[in-house]
């Protein structure tokens, strides 16, 4: 099987966490605080630790195993198929509030008059295309999109700070910390808990005991650029990202240098459906792999077309509008994911060590045959 | 329009050809696999388009609305 360096590792985590982290989180956020929105975004910390835990115990109890493989050899055949598909439907149903997200934004943004039907199997089409070139292939598209972004973002995002203003900030923390933790669920419980998504890529990681380490670097380096982001949004047009979709989208049209340089929210759109197709790509192949596991075959391609023809579908059957995508991510989705990505997993583990090692190792053997 | 799009892609995959794409022995798991799975979603899609009140994603939030709220410290 192809395998994946630590830096691919990192981006992809990176890109999973930003992919749509850039686009809504800046207004999930200003939904309960304004002020101190910026001292919301750290809370990713948060779910990408306890996403760095889940991964250190399982890379210790199930070297070289899936999260799905795991389920099965310790829960055996009945209860573990069932966490598996309560796994896979949990990625299933993430995909398609992705999916939703992606035709949101790209008709909201820049294609109006194109139906969401189109624009979304065009995006979920890119993606599945990356998911059957394979994982190695999703990693080195992420290492090709970091250069760009690096040159482009601090140049649309310095230009806006011409309209940045410093008081917007002021008072710190005046409602004190209550706001700043409720806008920071989102961010740790949705967004930071993406993270485990990883545990899915075990078979093809190249150092796989550095998978915690990653996580952590991961969520670190997306704290500090949403950290930034936010400030950034906050700090160009104040209150009124409280009532706007994506605030950024508005902090970059803001742009204007002269009579020449204006409307670079298309260099930005650019970037974002790029970063998006990644994060829907990086989701999918977890996806098929889960899938693998369940059905016990040995590759994983089939389930590519199969699945990304449900998710398409599914994003428009599951979320009418965005207004039901955000309601979603706000009210449901953080005990979801919590209960699915670290209750679920610590709860297999704590029956693994009840068993003990020698009935798992009795398991593994017949298993490892099977799923291989 | 959704039981629609369900019951056209059900269509779509039922006469897609799974070997030319799939190795031996898993075009059938395959095509199973996507009329199954398309089978499913286009009954929650005919159930959705009689009983628009009945969400497809109700029980999730009927199971994990109320923790939610009470991450959030109002549950």
């Amino acid at each position: 099987m192809a395998q994946i360096s630590r830096y691919q590792v990192i981006l992809m985590l990176v890109w999973t966490a930003l992919g749509t982290g850039i686009v809504t989180m800046p207004g999930t956020i200003a939904h309960f605080t304004v002020h101190d929105a910026w001292l919301a975004c750290p809370w990713i910390l948060l779910g990408g630790g306890l996403c760095a835990g889940v991964a250190w115990i399982h890379i210790r109890r199930f070297p070289g195993q899936t999260l799905t493989q795991a389920l099965h050899l310790t829960l055996g055949p009945w209860i573990g198929t069932c966490a598996g598909v309560w796994y896979a439907a949990w990625i299933f149903v993430s995909l398609a509030t992705i999916g939703r997200e992606v035709t949101a934004f790209i008709t909201t943004a820049v294609l109006p008059n194109t139906p969401e039907f189109v624009v979304g199997l065009l995006a979920i089409a890119c993606a599945g295309y990356l998911v059957y070139l394979g994982i190695e292939v999703i990693g080195r598209v992420n290492q090709f999109i970091m250069p760009l972004a690096v040159v482009v973002a601090p140049l649309l995002f310095g230009l806006a700070l011409r309209w940045f203003d410093a008081d917007t900030f002021r008072p710190v923390l005046a409602d004190g910390w209550m706001p700043v933790w409720r806008a920071g669920i989102v961010p740790a419980f949705a967004y930071g808990l993406e993270f485990a998504l990883s545990l899915q890529w075990v078979r093809a990681l190249r150092t796989p005991r550095t998978l915690p380490w990653d996580i952590l670097i991961a969520a670190a380096v997306s704290a500090f650029i949403l950290t930034l982001l936010v400030a950034l949004t906050v700090g160009v047009i104040g209150a009124s990202a409280t009532y706007l979709n994506y605030p950024v989208l508005e902090v970059v049209r803001s742009v204007r240098q002269g009579k020449f340089i204006e409307r670079l929210d298309t260099l930005y759109v650019m970037g974002v459906v790029t970063t998006l197709v990644l994060k829907l790509s990086s989701f999918h192949v977890s996806l098929c792999q889960a899938l693998q596991d369940l059905c016990r075959t040995r590759d994983w391609r089939w389930a590519v077309f199969p699945s990304a023809l449900a998710v398409w579908s599914a994003s428009f059957f599951f979320f009418r509008n965005l207004a039901e995508v955000t309601d979603f991510i706000l009210h449901v989705v953080p005990a979801y994911f919590l209960f699915t990505v670290v209750l679920l997993p610590l709860v297999t583990y704590a029956v693994a060590a009840i068993r003990g090692k020698d009935g798992l190792e009795r398991r593994m053997g017949p298993a490892r045959q099977g799923m291989r | 329009m959704d039981g629609v799009l369900a019951s056209i892609l059900a269509v779509i995959a039922a006469l897609f050809d799974w070997s030319r794409l799939a190795p031996e022995g898993v075009a059938a798991k395959g095509t199973w696999g996507t009329l199954i799975g398309l089978g499913v979603l286009c009954a929650f899609a005919t159930a959705y388009q009689w009983w628009p009140s009945i969400h497809p994603l109700a029980p999730l939030t009927a199971l994990f609305e109320r923790p939610t709220l009470w991450l959030y410290g109002s549950g």
